[in-house]
């Protein structure tokens, strides 16, 4: 009896604390979403319609358009830059170990300070790109303004956040894989292309699935640079999920409208994470 | 195992005391609310109560000043002990001050933009202050009706006017001089047109920088004898002929180069173009003037302020913010909060406040005192805005929904202003949009 009670003791601080801060909220948000509240007055029963008023709502289409978009170059560039960049650096050198610090630094700095740094790269007038790009007789560009190119300028910046990162983990992981696979290889001599999607890739396949399932979530709730730089301007155009829930939320008021965004966004993040683990983790190579 | 156990539970139950004991020992000393305090007992110890602020510099450092001037004085007398709070933006303060009032933790005093009050007044954060203005008898005609307007929500008032501004146009004396411009600045919208032709012509600048500036767009509405949403605030009155003049007259301007204008988010921008003297005029709040006179100097220019020019008339919408009280006081702490307001609004202390940070003096009576007099003489321009204010203020619109409508008509700037869309389909939609959520 007493010995059945003890794991649950254990694990119970963990299991308060996940259940009062993720478990409970999650509940929370599906309830409020059948509700019409501003936090302050009487909350009001809906029904479905804060979902109806979801999807006929233009500008949500053109959110899920932007987050989309985002999601997809965001993930897909600082995979395989990520990628490239590792095979680059994976000999253990000491120019090497500076650039693998080099490229790990923007991980480090705070999105908060990093989206201060390329709001003025990236002016029109003043920035150091433009007048980069003057140099070599390029008109400039309007980074942010332009309604056509802002959401590209977020993703430049979100990728060169989070390669670093990518390239951390994925350097490891070749480090770790047996250097006979690669001996037989050149005895067989392999070339380095088939050795690459033959040996490399497989082996490395475990941390390759685990980078791409978080960098997609991370994408998911990108927030901090389209909130400081862009504020989902100019024209909605950089508006994500996470952005607008917070805006229809603490800005507008409407906690239950928001709330409804926030349980399509969990659907979009249940739906991923249970296909890619489906679909994927049976071609993943686990030693 | 039952050693284990009864250790565990001991832990455990150590550090539950631990955790309450601290909650207990860190809500001491900002008792305000909610604490079961009797009206008897009050009057004997003394009532803190927590004050909320927004903004940094000399508004910070005015909040403060005050705030222990009253604890010297008055609050030394009486028992009571205010305990000012830097809160961030007005944005940012409303925020908290929502989330604190649900979860029961609301300060007894707040700052509030003036625009937010119907929202807070109707759900019944903030409290009617009629009661306590009759019963003193306090002479809020004194303040003048542009600022009081805001302060109203069904004929009750529900804050006081505190640190208040209006929006006025800068200029840039010194480059006005150099294109042989008069430094008073244009009158009127077609001056305005001249001035920004002849600067880019002789100096090769615009003449004009802004940006989607939601408060100076209301202004320029009631220029044209109209404002952004109607009188009872169902519709706008964006895609309207006057709607229609404002943003073809900005377009034209900006097409031709003779202005600039910035994106929403890009404000920051327009203070970068002032200080580079890439531009000879600018919007900006009246809260705004130390500011740009610190940074002109450091620039080596000279700057002067005059009204937003005239449409068919001048006319200009009031900002900056009230001070409230919330619900829920005890009525020893409603007392106290209401013995800090009435003393922080008297002629004294709006004195003092509009000299320390340069916003508006909003009573009559400040105004007839020697300092203000004297600062009048040494600094014209708060003249002029006060002037502004008293002849041509207006309240803000106060829909509990302004906050989204806001964000459309940023939007229709950033489009047709930044983005050269076309002015009618563009006001149309805005006009489709605003119309569809003040019905909400």
């Amino acid at each position: 009896m007493k010995s059945k009670i003890r794991p649950y003791l254990m694990i119970a601080p963990a299991m308060i604390i996940l259940g009062v801060f993720v478990i409970y909220p999650i509940i929370y948000m599906n309830y409020l979403s059948f509700f019409s509240w501003n936090m302050m007055g009487s909350m009001k029963f809906v029904g479905f319609d804060n979902f109806k008023t979801l999807i006929s709502n233009k500008d949500f289409h053109q959110v899920l358009g932007n987050t989309f978009k985002f999601v997809f170059w965001t993930v897909g560039l600082s995979v395989i830059l990520g990628l490239c960049a590792a095979l680059y650096l994976k000999a253990n050198t000491k120019i090497n170990a500076f650039l693998q610090g080099a490229i790990f630094v923007p991980h480090i700095v705070s999105l908060v300070s990093i989206s201060f740094i390329w709001m003025w790269l990236m002016d029109s007038q003043y920035g150091l790109l433009n007048y980069w790009l003057g140099l070599i007789g390029i008109d400039p560009i309007r980074w942010l303004e332009d309604p056509n190119v802002a959401m590209t300028s977020i993703i430049i910046i979100s990728v060169w956040k989070s390669i670093g990162y990518n390239t951390l983990i994925l350097v490891a992981a070749m480090q770790g894989v047996p250097e006979y696979l690669y001996q037989a290889a050149s005895l067989d001599k392999s070339p380095k292309v088939t050795t690459f999607f033959k040996i490399t890739l497989p082996m490395i396949s475990p941390s390759l699935f685990f980078l791409v399932l978080m960098n997609l979530i991370a994408a998911f709730k990108i927030f901090e640079p389209v909130y400081i730089i862009t504020n989902g301007g100019p024209l909605n155009s950089t508006n994500t999920l996470v952005n607008m829930i917070y805006e229809e939320g603490f800005v507008f008021y409407k906690i239950g409208y928001a709330s409804s965004i926030g349980v399509v966004l969990m659907l979009i993040l249940s739906v991923c994470t249970v296909l890619y683990f489906h679909m994927l983790s049976r071609r993943v190579h686990y030693r | 195992m039952k050693n284990f156990i009864s250790k565990v539970v001991t832990t455990m139950l150590i550090a539950t005391m631990g955790v309450s004991l601290a909650g207990c020992s860190s809500s001491e000393p900002t008792t305000t609310s909610g604490a079961d305090v009797s009206a008897e007992a009050a009057s004997q110890e003394t009532i803190k109560l927590e004050f909320w602020y927004s903004w940094t510099d000399q508004i910070q450092e005015n909040n403060i000043n005050l705030s222990n001037m009253f604890n010297e004085t008055i609050g030394k007398e009486k028992g009571i002990e205010i305990v000012p709070v830097y809160q961030g933006s007005y944005d940012e303060t409303h925020q908290k001050l929502q989330a604190s009032y649900i979860a029961g933790q609301a300060p007894a005093l707040s700052v509030m933009e003036i625009a937010s009050t119907k929202l807070f007044a109707e759900n019944g954060i903030i409290k009617s202050l009629d009661d306590y203005i009759d019963r003193d008898d306090l002479d809020v005609d004194d303040f003048y009706t542009g600022l009081t307007e805001n302060c109203i929500v069904d004929g009750e008032y529900y804050g006081l006017p505190y640190l208040r501004s209006t929006p006025i146009l800068y200029l840039n004396k010194t480059l006005l001089e150099q294109a042989g411009l008069d430094p008073v600045g244009p009158a009127t919208w077609d001056e305005m047109a001249q001035y920004c032709e002849v600067i880019y012509n002789e100096l090769g600048i615009v003449g004009l920088t802004n940006y989607s500036y939601d408060w100076v767009f209301e202004a320029f509405f009631f220029q044209e004898g109209t404002s952004v949403l109607n009188a009872d605030e169902t519709a706008t009155n964006i895609n309207t002929a006057e709607g229609k003049k404002i943003f073809s007259y900005f377009q034209d301007l900006i097409q031709n180069g003779y202005a600039k204008m910035y994106a929403g988010v890009d404000s920051s921008k327009v203070a970068v173009d002032v200080m580079n003297q890439n531009t000879a005029m600018w919007f900006s709040s009246t809260g705004d003037l130390t500011k740009y006179i610190t940074l002109a100097d450091e620039s080596g220019f000279d700057i002067t302020a005059s009204y937003i020019p005239a449409g068919v008339t001048y006319g200009v919408p009031t900002g900056g913010c009230n001070i409230v009280m919330t619900t829920g006081l005890t009525p020893a702490e409603e007392e106290a909060a209401w013995e800090f307001m009435k003393w922080l609004t008297d002629t004294e202390q709006t004195v003092y406040a509009s000299i320390y940070t340069g916003y508006v003096t909003t009573r009559q009576s400040a105004v007839e005192t020697d300092e203000i007099q004297a600062l009048f003489e040494e600094l014209p321009e708060a003249k002029i805005a006060l002037d502004q204010l008293e002849q041509y203020g207006h309240g803000r619109p106060m829909h509990s929904r302004y906050a989204e409508v806001k964000k459309e008509f940023v939007n229709a700037m950033d489009a047709v202003w930044v983005n050269n869309a076309d002015v009618d389909t563009t006001l149309a939609e805005t006009e489709a949009k605003v119309n569809a959520i003040l019905a909400n």
